[in-house]
């Protein structure tokens, strides 16, 4: 299994892809099976597959846009909002295939179409993958994993990040192949030669403020308790949630510390929870999220903190860490999905969280981070979620 | 109260996750472990070997908690077939080699999620694949032949990579009980294969005892056709005296006085020389008959020697022949008596053609006595026997006599006798004249019967 990372913060795409691949294609001496490749929406999006399609023909691609930039286990790289980076694998005794699929007529249709597809492509038509991995453009991710668990059933793991602009200005898109796309789902599935391990996490800790959603539809929740559901929240912050909008109507920056907490399940008396985000209030005093509810849920509020959030990446990668079954396996290296709201909030800090994330896996280990609007992944038991605010760690063994 | 602080919070979080995970580790690897060792129990228990698979596809069940598994084994035609199965309609599965058990066999489980994706399941007969949607396929580390094992599920998805491991673990359990099956079975064949074996060289063996009493029987018949001319006149001579003496009778009982004394006498001596050739013909009877069957008893040593010599006395005397008969031990032995005299017959018989032409006829009996068993030596006149022919001289169909004269059989035969006797029958190549020696046991314990 041969690994490496490459990154760049140039301004021409040409320039910037084509450091990325080529350094890549020199550290691993010779052409990979996959390529994880991300960017800021800076970018041009049909230079970079242009590019990539040109440099390295016929590897499967996956990716996606990352808000602000990237991140690496050689630094934060998002110099004028700018970054990209990439890790490829070669990995002769893996399979690894990718596909797309527009989610514009039916998102959860389009996830098992996808998978299916790149699970052909793989050469691997009916067989487990050790773990299936998904970036999309945000809106439709609950869809999406049904949709893949349509497929493989539902004890497959999903892990994956939605594509991200810098602000929530629909500038994202995906790459999957030598293509991109704004409203897509690509799916890659993982046959590692050595398994894999993971985890899914979020910093937050729930507050003694809950309520049952009365009134939802969708991403938006009408009514909690019965109430407007941006006034139970306001009360619940302290603050009138209004006068914290930005000049877009979004509410993400001053929710980032609050997201809204669904109870999945409890580990020796210890609840984890779900995050949603509270992203805008409506005109009828709505609250609208990053991810879908649904009336009779009961939602916390959640508190968390910049020290939990800079500290968080790090305890993800240990816990990914020791759910490693076999004690003889190491780390050959990590993708991980950090939401890119917790990355705004703590941006002064990222070099701080790569070095937490670093000391966390290991300081040879080469990883690939991406900011994203909305976190899938899998937890300690099983449960595939999309959530918000949230931190996931794969490692690939070896 | 203590207010810990997110941070305080998070970390106690981590750490009860961490507990949570260990005790999962611990829980998993200890009911792993358990099983093992019931598997382990299962495997060195006494129980058939089908119930031995059955068991150890508890366990597994136990662990990856399949509904329904088989064992596939290549044959020579490239074609896998079910060797154990817990449900009979996998029993009528052929699996040819395809992509999918290829990479099995490579030492790779494959986990599907749905076996309709795969050209091979799908091929195989619908009966087969009723409730499977999901399997598990892992290779069996087994020395004889690739073994693959398949579990399978109802459920779409239903195995995933941590079954494979586990079904990995504990592979070599199933294929350790695969593996006492395949022996069992191998063992069964090369056992019905020896019985085959047994039961021909019983028949071949049958044949050889018929042939061998056939064999026995010509031999004696050709000693009898040897002695047949000698024995008639051994009956002739007192047939002659008994008519000389009924003639005498015939003119003592014209007398108009008959001399009845001397009618007496002469009566007496008829009845006597009757009883010789009553003895006479009785000897021969014993010796034509198949004795082969008679019982082992305890005779006189004596009895036998006296027995054969009367056989003889004739041949020798016609011949020139001067015999000398040390008197036999007082002792007794096991035999079948008629086996032992045509031991002694042939031998006096061989001796006397073989001095036939010599200027000093003689044959002599005598015996050597140990703690342990009775020597009989017949030694003629001859000067030995050279050691090219003394090798040879046992074996069956050699003789030194001309074409025509003799079986070649008769001291290879005597040798049987005597082995069969727990005694042995050699040629003495020490002695200055020719010698042969039968040695016999001698009764260990007491109070034979005698017969």
């Amino acid at each position: 299994m041969k690994i490496a990372t490459a990154f760049s913060t140039e301004k021409d795409t040409i320039q910037a892809t084509s450091k990325v691949i080529e350094h890549l294609q020199a550290q691993i001496g010779i052409e990979p099976h996959i390529i994880f490749l991300h960017c800021s929406e800076g970018y041009d999006r049909h230079l970079v597959t242009q590019t990539v399609g040109q440099l390295s023909p016929g590897v499967p691609i996956h990716g996606g846009t990352s808000c602000l930039g990237v991140m690496t286990n050689l630094g934060f790289h998002a110099e004028d909002n700018l970054g990209i980076a990439a890790l490829g694998i070669h990995d002769l005794e893996g399979a690894y295939g990718v596909a797309h699929r527009d989610l514009s007529i039916d998102p959860r249709i389009a996830a098992l179409e996808a998978a299916k597809e790149a699970l052909h492509r793989a050469r691997r038509d009916g067989e487990v993958p050790d773990v299936v991995w998904i970036t999309a453009a945000p809106g439709f991710e609950e869809e999406i994993i049904l949709g893949i668990s349509d497929f493989f059933g539902p004890n497959i793991p999903v892990f994956g990040g939605s594509s991200a602009d810098n602000k929530v200005a629909g500038k994202w898109w995906q790459f999957s192949g030598n293509q991109s796309y704004v409203n897509s789902v690509v799916v890659a599935v993982l046959f590692t030669s050595k398994g894999v391990a993971f985890s899914f996490h979020n910093g937050y800790d729930a507050t003694r403020h809950k309520g049952i959603v009365t009134r939802a539809k969708g991403r938006t929740i009408f009514e909690l308790s019965g109430q407007p559901a941006a006034e139970v929240y306001s009360t619940w912050i302290g603050n009138k949630i209004e006068s914290l909008q930005t000049e877009n109507g979004s509410i993400l920056q001053a929710t980032t510390m609050h997201p809204l907490g669904r109870l999945i399940g409890t580990i020796r008396g210890v609840p984890y929870f779900q995050l949603s985000h509270p992203e805008k209030v409506t005109q009828d005093r709505a609250l609208t999220l990053f991810t879908n509810i649904s009336e009779g849920d009961e939602v916390f509020l959640m508190h968390g903190s910049r020290a939990s959030l800079i500290r968080r990446a790090k305890h993800v990668a240990v816990s990914a860490i020791h759910s490693i079954e076999d004690d003889d396996l190491g780390i050959a290296c990590a993708l991980v999905v950090y939401c890119a709201g917790c990355m705004l909030a703590v941006r002064d800090e990222m070099k701080e969280v790569v070095n937490s994330l670093r000391d966390g896996l290991g300081i040879d280990v080469p990883f690939l981070g991406m900011f994203t609007f909305g976190e899938q992944g899998c937890f300690q038991r099983g449960e595939n979620r999309h959530g918000n605010l949230m931190i996931s760690v794969l490692l690939f063994l070896k | 109260m203590i207010n810990m602080g997110i941070l305080g919070t998070e970390k106690l979080r981590e750490a009860l996750l961490d507990a949570d995970r260990a005790r999962n580790k611990e829980n998993r690897i200890r009911t792993e472990s358990e099983l093992l060792l019931a598997a382990l129990k299962i495997l060195t228990s006494q129980k058939s070997n089908i119930e031995i698979f059955a068991s150890i596809l508890d366990v597994m069940q136990k662990l990856i908690n399949f509904e329904f598994a088989f064992i596939l084994t290549k044959n020579g035609d490239e074609m896998f077939r079910v060797v154990a199965a817990n449900c009979a309609r996998f029993n009528q599965i052929v699996w040819p080699l395809g992509d999918l058990l290829s990479l099995v066999t490579q030492k790779h489980p494959v986990v599907l999620f749905d076996v309709s994706y795969v050209k091979e399941w799908r091929e195989l007969p619908m009966s087969v694949r009723i409730d499977v949607t999901s399997a598990l396929h892992v290779t069996l580390q087994t020395q004889a032949k690739n073994a693959i094992f398949v579990c399978t599920h109802h459920e779409r998805g239903f195995f995933n990579n941590s079954h494979a491991k586990r079904a990995l673990r504990f592979a070599p359990l199933a294929a350790q009980a695969f593996k006492n099956i395949h022996y069992t079975s191998e063992l069964e064949i090369t056992n019905q294969r020896l019985q085959e074996e047994i039961n021909f060289r019983r028949k071949v063996e049958e044949k050889l005892r018929v042939s061998h009493e056939q064999m026995i029987s010509s031999a004696k018949m050709a000693t009898l056709g040897t002695i047949a001319g000698e024995i008639a006149h051994e009956i002739n001579t007192p047939l002659a005296v008994i008519k000389l003496r009924s003639r005498h009778l015939s003119k003592i009982f014209a007398q108009p006085t008959p001399d009845l004394k001397s009618g007496s006498k002469f009566l007496n001596a008829i009845e006597t020389t009757v009883d010789q050739i009553v003895k006479i013909v009785s000897s021969l009877k014993n010796l034509s008959r198949s004795a082969d069957d008679d019982p082992m008893t305890v005779v006189m040593l004596s009895s036998v020697v006296d027995g054969a010599f009367l056989l003889c006395n004739h041949l020798l005397e016609q011949n020139g022949v001067k015999i000398t008969i040390e008197s036999a031990p007082e002792i007794q032995i096991k035999c079948q008596p008629v086996q032992l005299s045509q031991i002694l017959i042939n031998l006096i018989s061989n001796a006397c053609d073989a001095v036939a032409h010599s200027e000093e006829k003689f044959v002599q009996l005598w015996f050597t006595n140990s703690p342990e068993r009775i020597g009989i030596h017949v030694t003629d006149s001859g000067s030995g026997i050279d050691k090219k022919t003394a090798n040879k001289i046992f074996q069956p169909f050699f003789t030194t006599k001309p074409h025509g004269s003799g079986t070649g059989l008769g001291l290879s035969i005597s040798r049987g006798i005597a082995e069969s006797h727990g005694g042995e029958l050699i040629f003495d190549p020490a002695a200055k004249n020719t010698t042969f020696i039968l040695f016999l046991p001698k009764i260990r314990d007491h109070a034979p019967e005698v017969g």
